[in-house]
């Protein structure tokens, strides 16, 4: 199975007032033709800036510092400086000239869905016509075919009456509505990939199931690989084959669902899989939903040991000091720990290593 | 929306009524009278002869009533000054030169305005930036008299390359124009640039750019059309103020225009031409206003499909 998109240590940065924020640190992933990959984590892990460094949407203070990304066997960018003497200026050139390279892959060969369709659709433009811009930049279609091919892509997004929608306005429709737009809109170039941030995160829980499924059927239909970005572990659930988990812009955790779900090693994991709400339990005391203490790190001063540290109930003094390794349990799960090291991992069975 | 329209209309012409009312009284209540100036040399009778043909002497509400008897057919009254001359056509006489040189200082001031607003907008923090701002700063300090009077003292007088007054040739429309226009270019620098940036940091925007379109159509129609709705709100009545604001430009530069007319009239207590003139700018004020609230409809769909 070809890989349709990799990416290999990838490290963004912002330059802000109170100095450099580093919201990726070092995260490598691929994909594969056809696959459904979770990217989870909560509020300011990551997830989000990963995907928009590598589809060339940061804002104008964030910088691939450094990484490479293929896309479909091209390589998008590979920025790899030498030493410490890159300067922005520098970056700033790369960064023109990959998102310049990325502009012709957005919106045909890579859809994007957002978190809010109330305000990722433009008010003040009809839905034909956002849907159209992309078709006719991409594929230089006429009005006609442009009309044709939304038709059937609204009707595929299970919109009634696809006709009147394409001369309507969004704050004509409904939220649920207005985010089957946006995804129809993400699709109708039959993308190779779609990126969907949060998909359902601003909906409804009754909505969040509907777009699921709906995303679900398009992906069979259109045969498009997808990465979901979510701090939802319950969606992630019944989506996606594999899964990674996200922490302070580190990859924690990554493995196929089954992994993640019941064999999860990471302490952070343990904390998220604890944090979901399980309604098909009684609900006894011990059952009640377990938050994790604390709040994510600071970027601007990354940790220097284990970014979850603080928030780790595991946690040893060598956590604090030193940043554990990737190690690898099983072909397709690996834990960023050092409670998943051999050596560790046979002392800590008497739970004695634990101080 | 037709609905919305009736009702901005009626709303205009309500405003236009309150107006004319006020501006009739308010004319009447100044001290001295339109033949103060040659009354030493009349006798009495002649001096209320002239009252009674010009319906002076009447009490004041009888006169209201004959004046918007007249206004009514469209007549706004004969001059008090010149014998003989309708107000209308005095307006008239005026007419060209006041709208000539509004209606360029408009068109320099959105050209500059928003060329300066765009290039500020999309070069935040550059010297791009900075420099529009600063002749942003400094176009809303200077009222347009000490823009007149500099512009006079350095470019007529000691450099004299341009003339002093009229609007006799294409260059002497140079002074006036700028002294017309600095402020308003200066507000809609800052204004294009601030809605420009707020629309382009809007989620929509990421979209677009999510789908690949052209930096010109995103910045055109995406961000563009959305930044132009507190714009428009600003241009309309910028219009109307720079027919009004080219009372004082056309007197400091001795225009032959609307304005300079009205301040005779003022010295002169012409009441008829004094109204006349006041209901005109009013006038021109609503138009545009009612224009602004129609390019509403055309941008904002939302206003289209209100009740």
């Amino acid at each position: 199975m070809a890989n349709i998109l990799e990416i290999e240590h990838l490290k963004t940065f912002f330059v802000t007032d109170q100095g450099v924020v580093k919201p990726v640190r070092d995260v490598s992933l691929t994909l594969g033709e056809g696959e459904v990959l979770g990217i989870v984590g909560e509020s300011g892990s990551g997830k989000s800036v990963t995907m928009l460094s590598v589809m060339g949407l940061l804002a104008r203070n964030g910088y691939v510092g450094q990484g490479r990304v293929t896309f479909d066997g091209q390589e998008i960018f590979n920025i790899q400086p030498e030493g410490e003497d890159v300067t922005i200026k520098q970056l700033k050139q790369e960064k023109k000239a990959y998102e310049a390279k990325m502009r012709k892959y957005r919106g045909k060969e890579v859809g994007m869905i957002f978190q809010d369709p109330m305000t990722y659709l433009n008010p003040i433009l009809t839905i034909g016509y956002q849907m159209s811009e992309g078709l006719k930049a991409h594929f230089k279609m006429s009005k006609k075919e442009c009309r044709e091919r939304n038709l059937r892509i609204l009707e595929l997004a299970g919109i009634t009456n696809p006709k009147r929608r394409l001369s309507q306005y969004p704050f004509q429709l409904s939220g649920g509505m207005r985010q089957r737009v946006m995804i129809a809109q993400a699709i109708s170039s039959y993308p190779k990939l779609l990126i969907a941030d949060e998909p359902t995160t601003a909906l409804d829980v009754t909505i969040q199931a509907q777009i699921l499924d709906l995303m679900q059927a398009l992906k069979n239909k259109i045969g498009t690989s997808i990465i979901l970005i979510t701090h939802d572990l319950g969606v992630v659930a019944s989506m996606c084959s594999r899964i990674i988990i996200l922490y302070g812009g580190q990859i924690m955790e990554q493995g196929t669902s089954r992994e993640i779900f019941y064999q999860s090693k990471h302490p952070y994991t343990e904390g998220l899989l604890q944090s979901v709400a399980n309604y098909d339990e009684e609900a006894d005391e011990s059952k009640k939903l377990v938050p994790i203490e604390g709040t994510p790190p600071d970027l601007l001063k990354p940790p220097a040991g284990c970014a979850f540290v603080d928030r780790c109930k595991y946690a040893m003094k060598i956590c604090k000091t030193h940043e554990p390794e990737m190690r690898q349990i099983s072909p397709t799960h690996a834990c960023k720990c050092f409670r998943c090291y051999p050596e560790v991992e046979s002392l800590t069975k008497g739970g004695a290593a634990n101080d | 929306m037709v609905k919305y329209l009736m009702k901005r209309i009626l709303m205009s012409l309500l405003t236009l009524f309150v107006l004319i009312t006020v501006t009739f009284v308010m004319v009447r209540l100044v001290p001295g009278g339109p033949f103060d100036a040659d009354i030493a040399e009349m006798t009495p009778e002649a001096y209320a002869n002239l009252m009674a043909r010009y319906g002076i002497d009447q009490p004041l509400p009888v006169q209201y009533k004959m004046y918007m008897q007249n206004l009514f057919k469209g007549d706004l009254g004969e001059s008090l000054q010149y014998t003989g001359v309708e107000v209308a056509e005095l307006i008239g006489r005026g007419l060209s030169a006041t709208l000539s040189l509004t209606f360029i200082a408009v068109l320099v001031a959105l050209i500059i305005g928003f060329g300066l607003g765009i290039a500020a907008a999309l070069m935040p923090n550059t010297w791009v930036d900075r420099l529009c701002m600063a002749i942003s700063t400094i176009g809303i300090s200077l009222p347009n008299y000490v823009v007149a009077i500099g512009l006079m003292y350095l470019l007529a007088l000691k450099l004299s390359l341009l003339p002093v007054t009229g609007l006799s040739s294409p260059a002497a429309y140079v002074m006036p124009v700028i002294a017309l226009a600095l402020n308003p270019i200066a507000n809609l620098t800052k204004l294009v640039k601030t809605s420009l940036i707020d629309a382009l940091n809007q989620d929509y925007v990421t979209m677009a750019k999510s789908k690949g379109l052209s930096q010109v159509k995103i910045v055109g129609i995406h961000a563009m059309k959305n930044a132009l709705l507190p714009i428009v709100s600003y241009v309309a009545p910028m219009i109307a103020n720079l027919l009004i604001g080219s009372f004082v430009v056309e007197n400091m530069f001795t225009i032959p225009g609307i304005g300079t007319m009205l301040a005779t009239s003022i010295t002169n207590r012409d009441y008829t031409t004094l109204s006349g003139m006041i209901i005109f700018y009013g006038a021109g004020v609503l138009v545009f206003a009612l224009l602004a609230d129609l390019a509403y409809v055309f941008i904002d769909p939302r206003v289209k499909f209100e009740d």
